[in-house]
């Protein structure tokens, strides 16, 4: 028998589509948005919640969903939530006292910097410490979390300007600027660029 | 007609009437078992330098030394002056008498150089491989950490055997031409061990496991009646009533690395140089030149022995696993009928291999490390070689210098955590069989088995888990 003809009244399906948001339209739940909006930048896991609420207003019974704000710091491998909830709120004017302390220490300025953020001065200061070992290979950030680990204490300061970083890369991918997860001398001392 | 005046109990023979008294077959021990996935890389990247492993270990063990070197030296004096602690080795001054800790790196012209190899390829023939790089005139030991190195000298170095990647805390002061004379030296020694749980079956009976190595299946000309002996023994097949009842005290068989011959192209048995040109290569391989027969017979060997005892599976040297230390499992496409008792008693594991059997904690390894660790030092003694492994809290310390090895990142798994002192210390492919015990500080107790090849020797180790106390087996034909 052949098969049987398609109808012209079929709705052709529509292919899957990731643009769109998944939440229908829900009724402005404000007691919720309260609760996701306090955390502020800091956007720990405990913060993100999937909210379930009973869609009123239309016919049918949906799950609403908000948008769920995945927190970057389950992108990276070791996560260590307290520490980095510490360094988010560091703010810019308790780094330039760390900074400050480090040019203290130190016998002579740094020469040759004058073009460079205070951010980018602070991590290079500590790509430099020999004593959280090599900074060839691995990101600021996840050398910061080896060393911490190690329980060699490095600063929080630190911390804070290597997420900021890495939020910084995430957020746009300029293919001009330079990769500022990864130490300087890493462009030129690794291999990883060898092939191009 | 039977005879009742001789009940004598036919093993394999029975008269069928019910007045002989029937003996039962005996089930196997069975004991528990947890492995441990520490050696196991699940990504790989090899965008990080092997400094971060020299890193690591410094790190890791660098506080122990120093707490055992500040102990014995601390009221270390010489002639009115007291020995104090560096911290760094280039902060060493002149004359001072100090100690400081780092990790000890020998500079031996004999080992292998890329630059000597890439010269001597242009002119010469290269040379056999060395059996040992130690040269006494020509190797000089340094010390090193995160700010540089130091020359180290003494007569006190040569009764302490040392080798590159070990850390250690040294005890002296600097000479006039910029070298550090040792006076003395101190290592991490034995980490802590947690106790073994008394275990006692119902039936009174013992607990064993069977460690072999080096079975080589597959290489030569004759069919390997020693492999298919060692295994009708033990799933009972072989033997009396006796040989059976202590096969069933077998509970588990560890394959320390080399199960699998060296490969061996097809192609070269032929002379023709008409054959020798590549062929196409059609599922990524040359059917011509590949032989399958030494999988095919390492895999109908374990679906045999697999419904009845318990299998780990080590990779070794010559086995189709990676190269370079940690080596990964087999992978289970070789073995297509073993693989199907993946699950229960079939374990293809790492190597080296951590785990535990009845609460005792094993640690193995297909003899990589001892091998190159033999290469540095003077001498034969593997049993006291593979004792300094244990002392040095560090049972691949050749790694990344001379022994091939993943650049770990996060953590060296070769370095022995605090807690993880192991009961029972296994190294394969070994030439004969020593055993011995080491003892720590703090009444640790190691049992150290070094494991023979079986091709070679035909004998297996058989271990006790009350007692600790390992019996050698051999299976040989007579020819």
């Amino acid at each position: 028998m052949a098969p049987p003809k398609r109808s012209n009244r079929t709705v052709r399906q529509s292919t899957l589509s990731f643009k769109t948001k998944v939440t229908k339209s829900a009724p402005n739940n404000s007691a919720f948005k309260k609760g996701s909006s306090s955390s502020g930048g800091a956007t720990t896991p405990s913060s993100s919640q999937v909210v379930c609420t009973i869609d009123d207003s239309s016919q049918e019974r949906a799950i609403s969903r908000k948008p769920v704000k995945i927190p970057k710091s389950t992108t990276s491998s070791s996560v260590s939530s307290k520490e980095e909830q510490a360094a988010r709120e560091v703010s810019s004017a308790r780094l330039k006292k760390f900074y400050a302390a480090i040019l203290e220490s130190r016998l002579t300025a740094p020469v040759h910097q004058n073009s460079l953020t205070l951010e980018e001065k602070i991590l290079r200061h500590f790509d430099l410490s020999s004593q959280y070992g090599p900074c060839i290979g691995i990101t600021r950030a996840g050398r910061w979390k080896r060393a911490h680990r190690l329980g060699l204490r490095p600063p929080i300061e630190v911390l804070a300007v290597a997420l900021q970083m890495e939020d910084e890369m995430a957020a746009d991918h300029p293919a001009e600027k330079r990769d500022t997860r990864r130490a300087y001398i890493d462009d030129f001392l690794s291999t990883r660029n060898a092939g191009e | 007609m039977s005879s009742t005046s001789a009940l004598e109990v036919h093993d394999f023979l029975h008269e069928p009437s019910g007045n002989i008294p029937r003996e039962t077959p005996a089930e196997r021990v069975l004991t528990t078992h947890n492995a441990s996935d520490r050696f196991r890389i699940n990504e790989k990247s090899y965008q990080q330098q092997f400094s971060d492993m020299y890193f690591l270990r410094l790190m890791t063990l660098r506080p122990v030394v120093e707490a055992i070197a500040q102990e014995a030296w601390e009221d270390f004096e010489v002639s009115g002056e007291k020995a104090h602690k560096v911290d760094r080795a280039l902060d060493v001054l002149p004359g001072d008498l100090c100690w400081i800790t780092g990790t000890i790196y020998m500079d031996m012209p004999l080992k292998p150089n890329i630059l000597a190899d890439i010269t001597k390829d242009q002119f010469i023939i290269p040379p056999p491989p060395r059996e040992k790089y130690v040269d006494m005139g020509l190797d000089q030991t340094m010390l090193e950490d995160e700010s540089g190195r130091i020359r180290l000298t003494g007569t006190a170095l040569q009764q302490h055997e040392l080798v590159t990647g070990i850390v250690v805390s040294v005890l002296g002061s600097e000479t006039r031409n910029g070298e550090f004379n040792v006076v003395d030296l101190r290592i991490a020694d034995l980490p802590a061990q947690k106790p073994i749980p008394k275990i006692k079956l119902a039936d009174g009976r013992k607990r064993k496991v069977a460690l072999a190595s080096g079975l080589g299946i597959g290489a030569s000309q004759h069919e390997g009646l020693e492999t298919h002996l060692l295994a009708e023994y033990l799933l009972g097949e072989a033997g009396g009533m006796g040989d059976h009842e202590e096969a069933a005290t077998i509970s588990r068989l560890v394959l320390c690395g080399n199960s699998l011959a060296e490969a061996h192209a097809l192609i070269d048995d032929i002379e023709d140089s008409e054959a020798q040109k590549p062929k196409s290569k059609k599922y990524g391989y040359d059917a011509a030149t590949y032989d399958r027969a030494p999988t095919k017979a390492l895999d109908s060997i374990l679906s045999s022995l697999l419904p009845s005892i318990s299998v780990t599976l080590m990779p070794g040297e010559d086995d189709p696993a990676n190269v370079s230390v940690p080596q990964q499992p087999l992978h289970a496409a070789l073995f297509p009928t073993a693989k199907l008792w993946d699950g229960s008693t079939f374990e293809r594991v790492t190597n080296p291999w951590v785990g535990e059997i009845d609460g005792v904690s094993f640690l193995a390894t297909s003899g990589q490390n001892l091998d190159d660790m033999y290469k540095y030092v003077e001498g034969n003694d593997r049993l006291a070689m593979s004792e300094r492994l244990l002392r040095w809290r560090n049972i691949a310390p050749t790694a990344p210098d001379t022994l091939w090895s993943y650049p770990f990142q996060e953590g060296d798994p070769f370095v022995l955590d605090e807690d993880m002192c192991p009961h029972v210390f296994v190294i394969g492919n070994q030439p004969k069989f020593e055993t011995t015990v080491i003892e720590g500080n703090d009444g640790q107790k190691v049992r150290v088995i070094l494991v023979p090849r079986f091709d070679a020797t035909g004998e297996i180790v058989v271990l006790d888990l009350d007692t600790l106390e390992p019996e050698r087996m051999c299976f040989k034909v007579e020819q």
